[in-house]
């Protein structure tokens, strides 16, 4: 399934499963790969900073993994469903371009490992159409 | 508003005024209020709002009221606690009293701050080069609020909840520790000090230190003046259980003193009022300094404005502005490290005027004086029978073993004061009696530490 | 024509040579005897701190100075800020001896001067305030924030009611309120403000419950915009067992006129340094004054100032059983407060009615002269009159020219003005949060709109011309991505850097 474009400048990536908290999840077998989406980083702009969680740690869906710094505003990224991380990507410690640069790619987060299911996942289009939803209500 | 009220602080003339309620449209400014409920208009009078009508009668007035104060300048103080009484050099109260720095805003559009965020940036680094460490806030409040943001600080980085600090603290910083870490829940916990030399019980620390401690808060010199020399051991086991070692000082001990970066501290904190933030000013303001070698995660959990080194669009061309914004109340909100938004900034400006001007020779000559003061004083009483109730070695403050019965307190002062002395901070270890803190700053002489002795002299033959 | 003064002032690590000389300090040359600190504590390295001598300090510090704006340069219509003239007899009376050389823990009897004058301006703010009792303790609006939610905290704790965990408050408030409010360990409820920018009363009304310990309101709010319904706010958190308090940073739209205590407040802080003009200092120091009514004054930091009529002597009482404990290692920032008194003594009630008035109106004259320029609108709700600040949005202009409002700022730093509040209240777009004070006449104000409305001409022509501002400033638009990419916080930092 191809990618999906949202009011000509958001990228919604076809392959992959979506939350409604604006993360990306793929199933690389048992273990899943997690970033935040491209809308996501593009509403955030110029990154400073990402506040990574612990191998071992675990969550509870929509619990708080961490935090991504922007310049003047900070968000944080959401586990998708109970999960424990298994893998974080220590380079955006140093750098955190990736996330903005190549959100789905070289800018993943986290790599996790569901504990209880992954049944509140969202498909591309159901995404693409939250997105065009939000960018809507937040112009005028 | 119609009539012509006219005074120096109002920019507008009736002339003013008439032309922008024209341009408005609306006869009156009361208009502009029309939106408020008549129920919570104010249509009484105010009784107890001061006024004098003209600038000579109000600092005259002011002046008159003053005069009823002693000052440390009229009689010798022997009060520190924490703050010295200081000699501001002229060239440096001209440079503070420059309206340049001292009208500025924070320098939330630095390319036309440079004058703020520069030397800022060289207050942080001379804070670093005094504690031997690697980033300095550019000022909290005070020492005792520096002590809070510091718990508090290593609570966020260890994710523990639990702090200790040496029973040897100065007890309004202890008073305001204890508020600070209420929100956060932490708990507090004393570590006792040895009753003869005044030095922290190592045993008991190592004891009392676990991986459910945040962090353990010692003093040196502590509240007493007693110089800290055996804290290796303690600071090793801290580390070994991942407990963040957080060093109150005194920052002019520090010219004597091996800078606590040097020795394992993790978190540096003090009071820059000593070392030329200000003058005494009754306690306020203040100068509170915190310090931390740099790690990419911690540092981000200092509280506070940073001002940071970078560039700008024009090429080959540095500059300075705040940096880490986003750790801060404007951007983090409710997860900020800290609520601090208005700082001490002219007061961390002036105390790097007084450091540049002092240099570090005359950073380490006022030490070596208060110094060599204190124990000159120290021997002084010792021969007229007034001994130190630590016999441990000391900078510049040692507490004297007087054993005031605490009803005789006023009487006590007053026999000081007649004398012209300030004695010193009276201290109850014993919940009945009073020994003395006596501090000696570097503007006293031999004869003032010899009134001081043949004072106490007298006092004891009575 | 404007030009900021531009020095490639190196950092003073960078000035200097070994043995020079800045200032002798006294030295008793007497028993100069061997210090006998153990070896192994002493200190091995000399710091290092810049040697040179006194006109070379400063000749750097003057140089310095003049790379920056200050309000006796040009107006700081910063919103939230209340950047106000900085009478010039405070920093006068500041500086005598017997404010200076004071020290905190002298015996009472010896600073009954100053305590008569710390008192009286207690008396004054709780005038101002219609909450009659005041601490001077806390160092920062802040600090006062902080103060004023512990007693209300305190309150319903001695009350048993310690549920009551919730301050609700808008979403167009100051970050300072949910900073503190967690810093107290109490929630923040934030509710959206409605359309028109004010306080949504249902989303109150559902907010409110039994774990409701307070509303944190600003009036004006943060838009400017007075909160008329604040007698029904203040019976709807009542009714429910909350407490209301005041953030004291707009109070210059009202003093004198309005007090806080009458709307149904039970605390607010003042910010010293905004409305009673204490100088900002760069940063700081400022004071965060709190008054408070009968309800919550037994919880008051410790000490309180009282004055014993009978003996006409002014004492620090501790014995307070109930108290919140200490926001400050002292009393607060007293030199400090000393200005306010002088600065509220100069003007008396009158010249402080007279400042409320004119501070709602140069906003109102100003705001509306801004409005009229293509590209700004106002935000929410045009037709709701604005007090002392407004809020406008640059929106418009970054749609239709591709210039934002903090473009718009930078270019008016280059005429030698200074920018209003960029980017905030949260709740409005691209803002410009405006502030001139009663500081700022007709004529002021319209140097500066011409300006603005120069600088947004050009802007329009070429939106290079916005991106690249500001020209004329000391030095060129602020990297913040490099800054913080690339740390560096020291001369100790830029050394081992420069090693690398």
């Amino acid at each position: 399934m191809g990618d999906i474009r949202v009011k000509d400048k958001y990228t919604i990536k076809g392959d992959v499963k979506f939350t409604k908290t604006h993360e990306w999840v793929l199933d690389e077998g048992g273990v899943w790969n997690y970033g935040v989406t491209n809308y996501a980083s593009v509403e955030l702009g110029e990154l400073a900073y990402v506040e990574l969680p612990a191998v071992g740690d675990t969550f509870s869906e929509g619990d708080s993994m961490g935090i991504i710094e922007a310049l003047k505003a900070v968000s944080d990224f959401y586990a998708p469903f109970d999960c424990e991380v298994v893998e974080a990507n220590s380079d955006l410690e140093d750098d955190a371009a990736p996330i903005t640069e190549d959100c789905y790619g070289e800018g993943w987060i986290v790599k996790v490992k569901p504990t209880n299911g992954t049944d509140s996942l969202i498909s591309p289009e159901e995404y693409a159409k939250q997105v065009e939803k939000e960018v809507e209500e937040g112009s005028h | 508003m119609g009539e012509n009220y006219a005074h120096p602080y109002l920019a507008n003339s009736k002339q003013d005024i008439e032309e922008m309620l024209e341009y408005l449209g609306i006869k009156d400014v009361e208009e502009l209020f029309s939106d408020i409920p008549q129920e919570i208009r104010f249509k009484g009078k105010l009784e107890n709002i001061p006024h004098y009508n003209s600038e000579y009668e109000l600092a005259e007035a002011i002046k008159k009221k003053l005069s009823k104060n002693i000052s440390t300048r009229d009689v010798r103080s022997f009060l520190g606690g924490g703050l010295l009484d200081i000699y501001m050099p002229a060239a440096q109260d001209e440079l503070v009293r420059r309206t340049e720095f001292y009208s500025a805003y924070t320098p939330y559009q630095p390319e036309v701050s440079q004058g703020t965020t520069q030397s800022l940036f060289e207050y942080q680094s001379m804070i670093c080069e005094l504690v031997g460490m690697d980033v300095a806030n550019s000022s909290l409040y005070d020492w005792a609020t520096a002590v809070g943001e510091a718990a508090l600080m290593a609570s966020r980085i260890t994710k523990r909840i639990k702090f200790l600090y040496t029973k040897a603290i100065g007890p309004n910083r202890e008073a305001v520790l204890k508020n600070y870490v209420t929100g956060a829940k932490m708990e507090l916990t004393k570590v006792p000090y040895d009753e003869a030399t005044g030095k922290m019980d190592i045993v008991k620390a190592k004891e009392l230190m676990d991986d459910t401690i945040a962090g353990i808060y010692i003093e040196n010199p502590n509240f007493f003046g007693v110089i800290e020399d055996a804290l290796e051991e303690i600071i090793n086991d801290a580390h070994e259980k991942g407990v963040k070692v957080v060093l109150g000082v005194d920052m002019n001990s520090l010219a004597l003193l091996k800078p606590p970066g040097e020795y394992g501290a993790d978190i540096v904190i003090g009071e820059g009022q000593s070392i030329g933030g200000g003058p005494l000013n009754f306690g306020g303001p203040l100068l509170g300094i915190i310090a931390m070698n740099f790690n990419k995660r911690e540092t981000r959990q200092m509280p506070g404005r940073l001002v940071g080194l970078t560039i700008t669009s024009r090429e080959g061309e540095r500059a300075f502005a705040n940096t880490l914004q986003t750790r801060e109340q404007h951007i983090k909100r409710e997860r900020a490290t800290s609520n601090i938004c208005t700082n001490e900034a002219l007061v961390a400006l002036s105390a790097a005027i007084h450091l540049s001007l002092i240099g570090p020779e005359g950073y380490k000559d006022t030490a070596e004086t208060m110094y060599l003061s204190a124990h000159y004083l120290a021997a002084e009483l010792e021969k007229v029978g007034v001994k130190r109730v630590f016999d441990t070695e000391f900078f510049n403050t040692f507490l004297l073993d007087l054993k005031i019965p605490k009803k005789k307190k006023k009487e006590f002062t007053d026999f000081m004061l007649d004398r012209k002395i300030f004695a010193g901070i009276p201290i109850s270890l014993d919940g009945e009696t009073l020994d003395y803190l006596v501090t000696t700053s570097y503007l006293l002489c031999e004869k003032d530490l010899d009134d001081y002795a043949k004072a106490l002299e007298e006092w004891r033959n009575l | 024509m404007y030009r900021q003064a531009k020095y490639d002032e190196p950092l003073i690590f960078e000035l200097g040579k070994k043995g020079r000389k800045g200032h002798l300090p006294p030295r008793c040359d007497f028993a100069r005897d061997k210090i006998r600190i153990p070896e192994h504590m002493l200190r091995t390295t000399p710091p290092e701190l810049p040697e040179l001598h006194e006109g070379e300090v400063m000749r750097h510090f003057i140089r310095l100075s003049h790379m920056n704006y200050c309000i006796d340069i040009g107006p700081y219509p910063l919103g939230s800020c209340t950047m106000k003239y900085n009478p010039k007899i405070n920093e006068t009376i500041a500086r005598s001896e017997k404010m200076m050389y004071l020290h905190p823990d002298q015996p009472v009897e010896s600073v009954q001067g100053l305590l008569e004058i710390l008192y009286e301006l207690q008396v004054a703010l709780g005038e101002l305030a219609g909450l009659p009792y005041t601490t001077l303790q806390p160092p920062a609006g802040a600090s006062g924030e902080y103060t004023g939610l512990a007693l209300i905290k305190a309150y319903h704790d001695d009350h048993g009611e310690t549920q009551r965990d919730e301050i609700i408050a808008p979403d167009s408030s100051h970050g300072t309120n949910p900073a503190s409010t967690v810093m107290n360990g109490l929630k923040l409820i934030e509710i959206k403000s409605n359309e028109d920018g004010r306080v949504n009363m249902d989303a109150l009304k559902a907010a409110v419950s039994d774990k409701t310990a307070g509303l944190m309101l600003t009036n004006p709010n943060t838009l400017g915009i007075f909160e008329s319904e604040i007698i029904e706010m203040s019976q709807i958190v009542k009714e429910a067992g909350g407490l209301l308090y005041y953030d004291g940073a707009n109070f210059n739209a009202i003093v004198g006129k309005i007090r806080p205590g009458d709307m149904g407040y039970d605390v607010l802080h003042f910010n010293l340094h905004k409305t009673f003009s204490t100088p900002h200092g760069g940063g700081g120091p400022g004071s965060g004054a709190v008054c408070c009514n009968e309800v919550l004054e037994p919880y008051l930091p410790v000490p309180t100032i009282e004055h014993d009529k009978e003996k006409d002597f002014y004492n620090f009482n501790y014995d307070r059983p109930k108290t919140i404990g200490k926001l400050h290692g002292y009393h607060g920032n007293i030199a400090i407060a000393l200005r306010a008194y002088a600065y509220i003594a100069a003007l008396g009630e009158k010249g402080l009615r007279h400042t409320a008035e004119q501070a709602v109106l140069t906003a109102n004259y100003m705001m509306r002269k801004l409005e009229k320029l293509d590209g700004f609108r106002l935000s929410h709700n045009p037709a709701l009159p604005r007090k002392h600040e407004s809020v406008l949005e640059a929106t418009p202009f970054l749609r239709n020219y591709d210039v934002s409002g903090m473009d718009i700022a930078k270019m008016i730093i280059s005429r030698g003005f200074h920018a209003p509040t960029v980017y905030f209240p949260l709740i409005a777009h691209e803002a410009w949060m405006v502030e001139p004070t009663e500081n700022e006449n007709k004529d002021s104000i319209d140097r500066y709109v011409q300006a603005v409305a120069e600088e947004m001409e050009k802007a329009k022509k070429d939106h290079n011309y916005g991106h690249d501002a500001p020209k004329w400033s000391a030095v060129g638009r602020i990297d913040d991505a490099y800054s913080v990419r690339n740390l560096v916080l020291s001369w100790k930092m830029m050394k081992e850097k420069k090693e690398e």
